[in-house]
């Protein structure tokens, strides 16, 4: 249910949301200050800063939020999809076949979209894969779904230990980002942006079912939820939304796991304040993560995936402490 | 496997009890009648329509059910976990239907949990969680209750509480009860009609005089089962 007090998080979030997309507009290789960004923007004077400002600082800020909006939405729907509160985007296999094709498309010397769109085959292929695997029995069980999903992902697993300690290609490096995570070559279109606004109206349209969902395929089914295509729905949702996350910034790992758990202990506990509130938070957290790995050791970058995880688990246990004493 | 012959019709305001011994299919029953188990020969229909011809959506109303466990993993409070009865029922896009959160304080209060309404379930007793249970089930307003075990974990005051709710609402809004119990004088105090698992092949059914022999009883329970008369009511223990 909803209350006063889920909107003035949703209040606080659009705050925070606000502030994290300034500071990554502003912190960089060059500091910025608003009065110049907005300069820039309006009547660009300086050739240098309103092409590092259009061609750099604008899309990569826009890549970090939307990647995290998108992984936050995964993160909830997979958490009531398998009932399990330590699932998260990548649990079933998604990230694994993205590396895959990849590290394939490298390997084969491609470069730049190609190796996106290789990755894209890549998560694709394993999405219907663990589809196909969990479903070939009549009864498609949240358990069975999770068993299949952990077990090609850790077929994934072995396929990149073995490309990786068997190549002494160059691009090594820029695949070990890719597989922490990381936004130097983000670039993300019309497409991200389409699912990240779906996610958003859509998660909130079915919010009622999710909380429903969330107690049980019985309980679901004796409220009248049509489960077996609910969950497929889910499936496919959360599994595209991570695919088009994954394959352009690699595998930003703990917001989609971290996110719903902060919100929930913050009291959005219904589906319908949850998902907006984690896909504004997911966003903002990346956002800012990204700000401060392209600065804290500038002008050497960090990828971003490294930086959610030293955020991301300092803030969870303060939260979930605070949450226990109380 | 449920493989035997069994035919009843429940009618309005009747209250059902079944009674067997653990795995006779008494919980298979009840599922099968929420259509969450196919029966492999045989039909239900509901109010004359077959079960197979309603949407989910549609069952939700004309069924409910009282499972007899639940885990939840995900955190909820005791007003959201109570509200989420309402969900077959029509409610507008974001907010929360005013006429529902009405209705559901009334129901918290008729089951004592108006004081713990923003705690956690998970830090709820067996006793309270069933209540939580219960109330969820009082907000769907199915036609039929389907209850298995409806007096777990409850102590006896809840138990009489529970029950008279449930009663009263079938009474006021036309329905009926169908439970599973292990608890004969607890039965025999709500319900009016019987389904008795003799065993494998054999199923009794009828009403309360006819069942409730201390014979028919000690033949379903492999025990000697006899019986008491006070204050013009019959109980039945084991000896």
């Amino acid at each position: 249910m909803i209350n006063f007090k889920h909107y003035l998080l949703l209040l606080f979030l659009l705050g925070l949301a606000i502030f994290a997309l300034l500071f990554s507009l502003l912190s960089g290789s060059i500091d910025l200050s608003l009065a110049q960004v907005i300069n820039q923007l309006s009547n660009p004077t300086d050739e240098l800063l309103s092409q590092v400002l259009i061609e750099i600082r604008i899309p990569r800020t826009l890549a970090g939020f939307t990647i995290g909006g998108l992984l936050a939405f995964s993160g909830v729907i997979m958490q009531v999809l398998l009932r399990n509160p330590l699932a998260d985007p990548y649990i079933l296999g998604v990230s694994g076949g993205a590396a895959v094709g990849a590290l394939c498309a490298v390997l084969l010397g491609l470069s730049g979209f190609l190796i996106t769109n290789l990755a894209l085959v890549g998560a694709l292929f394993s999405i219907i894969l663990v589809f196909g695997l969990s479903s070939a029995f009549r009864n498609w069980s949240s358990t069975r779904l999770l068993l299949t999903g952990i077990v090609v992902s850790a077929g994934w697993g072995a396929i990149i230990n073995i490309i990786l300690a068997t190549t002494a290609s160059n691009n090594v490096q820029s695949i070990l980002f890719w597989l922490i995570g990381d936004l130097s070559q983000s670039k993300v279109g019309f497409n991200h942006y389409l699912l990240l606004i779906i996610g958003l109206i859509g998660g909130i349209g079915i919010g009622r079912s999710l909380n429903v969902l969330s107690r049980g395929d019985t309980v679901a089914l004796s409220l009248g939820l049509n489960l077996g295509l609910f969950k497929i729905l889910l499936y496919f949702a959360a599994s595209i939304f991570t695919a088009m996350a994954v394959t352009v910034a690699g595998s930003v790992g703990f917001v989609g796991l971290v996110t719903p758990h902060i919100l929930r202990l913050l009291g959005a506990r219904d589906h319908r304040i949850l998902i907006p509130s984690s896909m504004i938070l997911g966003g903002s957290f990346v956002t800012i993560a990204d700000s401060l790995a392209r600065t804290v050791i500038a002008p050497q970058q960090l990828p971003v995936g490294a930086l959610t995880a030293v955020i991301g688990v300092p803030a969870f246990l303060i939260i979930l402490r605070t949450n226990i004493k109380r | 496997m449920l493989c035997r012959n069994l035919s009843f019709t429940i009618r309005n305001q009747e209250s059902w009890a079944l009674l067997g011994r653990n795995g006779a299919g008494k919980t298979t029953l009840l599922h099968c009648i929420l259509g969450i188990i196919k029966p492999t020969e045989g039909s239900i229909a509901i109010h004359s329509v077959p079960l197979q011809n309603y949407t989910r959506h549609e069952l939700a109303k004309r069924v409910g059910i009282l499972f007899q466990d639940e885990t939840n993993s995900l955190p909820a409070t005791v007003l959201e976990s109570v509200l989420l009865g309402r969900h077959p029922y029509p409610k507008p896009f974001f907010r929360d239907c005013p006429e529902d959160l009405r209705s559901i304080e009334d129901l918290l209060k008729e089951l004592s949990l108006e004081k713990i309404k923003n705690r956690k379930i998970g830090s709820l007793s067996g006793g309270e969680m069933q209540r939580v249970a219960i109330a969820m089930l009082l907000a769907q307003e199915p036609d039929i209750f389907l209850l298995d075990e409806p007096n777990n974990n409850l102590d006896v005051g809840y138990q009489i509480n529970v029950l008279e709710a449930l009663k009263h609402k079938i009474n006021k809004k036309r329905g009926s009860i169908l439970m599973a119990t292990h608890d004969i004088n607890f039965a025999a105090r709500f319900c009016e009609y019987f389904i008795l698992f003799l065993n494998k092949d054999e199923i009794l059914i009828g009403n309360k005089q006819e069942i409730l022999s201390t014979q028919n009883l000690s033949k379903a329970y492999d025990c000697q089962i006899s019986s008491i008369s006070a204050e013009g009511k019959t109980f039945f223990y084991p000896t």
